[in-house]
């Protein structure tokens, strides 16, 4: 076995958001996120651990690629 | 075109070199898969989880090929390392996970342009595995990309790290892809076993690499012509001892700890007997 602690330093990196579907007549629906260090990272990632279902479609898009339409609420 | 849908429908030498071909595929992606699978202490758990899928895929890879291996009726052989035909690079374990990252993104992109030139071969059993395996094997390659970039663009001695890990497997990754112009390349290539030869499968890997390497910053020798746009190797591969049959420079094998686990896994797991 590998030194069992992991790299921390190589863990960085942004949220993705993970979209998928089942079917052609659904919507992309949002199923979870990933960690990742970039694109290439976070689709092989979200590929292996969104993987219990029949996905016909994922997609990943980084959280800072969602545009505010509303910005986050404070709790009341 | 001619087809052929089983080996005794191909010629003497098609079918020797193809024989040897396959057994070189199936033990190269058994090999990888478990070097792949060594590593559930990848730096990320995703990225352990990924290389567990990764292996999942390579040994489903080596099953095929050994199942078509079997079609050929020939002697069961010897189960002893020096029988392997592995690639070379895999016969020890990875010594860390720029080790990794460097198979990742050259033996596994070399096993894959070598069975993107069997996407239209004229040995049908073989032609029709190809489709699905290409497309797993496209997330080798993200999987691999997204690393290189990673280690690349990380610290200085991540990317030198990396860069050493590249170079050390180079050329060996290079020659595997075939002699030039050997009689069993020129009987698969006259038969459209595979659609070019070995020098077109290494243009077809640099062309793959160069742009990736460039991006990630890391120095090989491969450059890009200014006027044609073609990647062209800097390499000069030597072939002395080198066994086009096994694809490989000496017949050494996996070492002892890794053949005790091929070999375990074989009387378990597959009908050559």
């Amino acid at each position: 076995m590998k030194d069992a602690s992991r790299d921390s330093r190589l863990r960085s990196g942004e949220v993705y958001e993970v979209f998928a579907r089942q079917r052609r007549k659904e919507p992309l629906t949002h199923i979870g996120t990933v960690v990742a260090p970039n694109e290439d990272l976070a689709a092989a990632y979200a590929r292996s651990i969104y993987n219990e279902e029949p996905w016909i479609e994922m997609r990943v898009v980084s959280r800072k690629h969602l545009k505010y339409a509303i910005e986050l609420q404070r709790s009341p | 075109m001619s087809e052929y849908r089983s080996p005794q429908e191909l010629s003497e030498g098609c079918r020797k070199a193809l024989y040897d071909l396959l057994w070189v595929l199936a033990d190269s992606k058994h090999l990888l898969a478990l070097r792949y699978g060594e590593w559930l202490c990848a730096p990320a758990i995703e990225a352990a989880i990924a290389a567990v899928s990764m292996a999942q895929d390579e040994l489903g890879h080596a099953r095929l090929f050994y199942n078509l291996v079997q079609e050929f009726q020939m002697p069961p052989r010897k189960e002893r390392p020096s029988e392997y035909r592995n690639i070379e690079v895999l016969d020890r374990a990875f010594g860390s996970w720029c080790d990794f990252v460097a198979a990742n993104a050259l033996v596994d992109l070399a096993l894959t342009v070598q069975l993107e030139a069997c996407q239209n071969s004229s040995y049908l059993p073989l032609r029709r595995l190809v489709p699905k395996i290409l497309q797993e094997e496209e997330f080798h390659f993200q999987h691999a990309r997204g690393w290189l970039l990673r280690l690349a663009q990380g610290s200085e001695k991540a990317k030198a790290e990396l860069a050493k890990a590249l170079k050390k497997i180079w050329t060996p990754v290079l020659c595997w892809l075939g002699q030039p112009d050997s009689p069993a390349e020129r009987a698969l290539v006259e038969s459209a076993t595979l659609d070019t030869d070995s020098e077109g499968l290494r243009a077809r890997l640099i062309e793959r690499l160069g742009p990736l390497l460039a991006q990630a910053g890391l120095n090989m020798p491969i450059s890009n012509d200014a006027i044609t746009g073609e990647w062209l190797l800097g390499t000069t591969l030597s072939w002395a001892g080198w066994d086009e049959a096994f694809r490989r420079s000496s017949r050494s094998g996996p070492d002892a700890q890794t053949f005790a686990q091929v070999e375990c896994f074989f009387a378990h797991s597959y009908p050559v007997t």
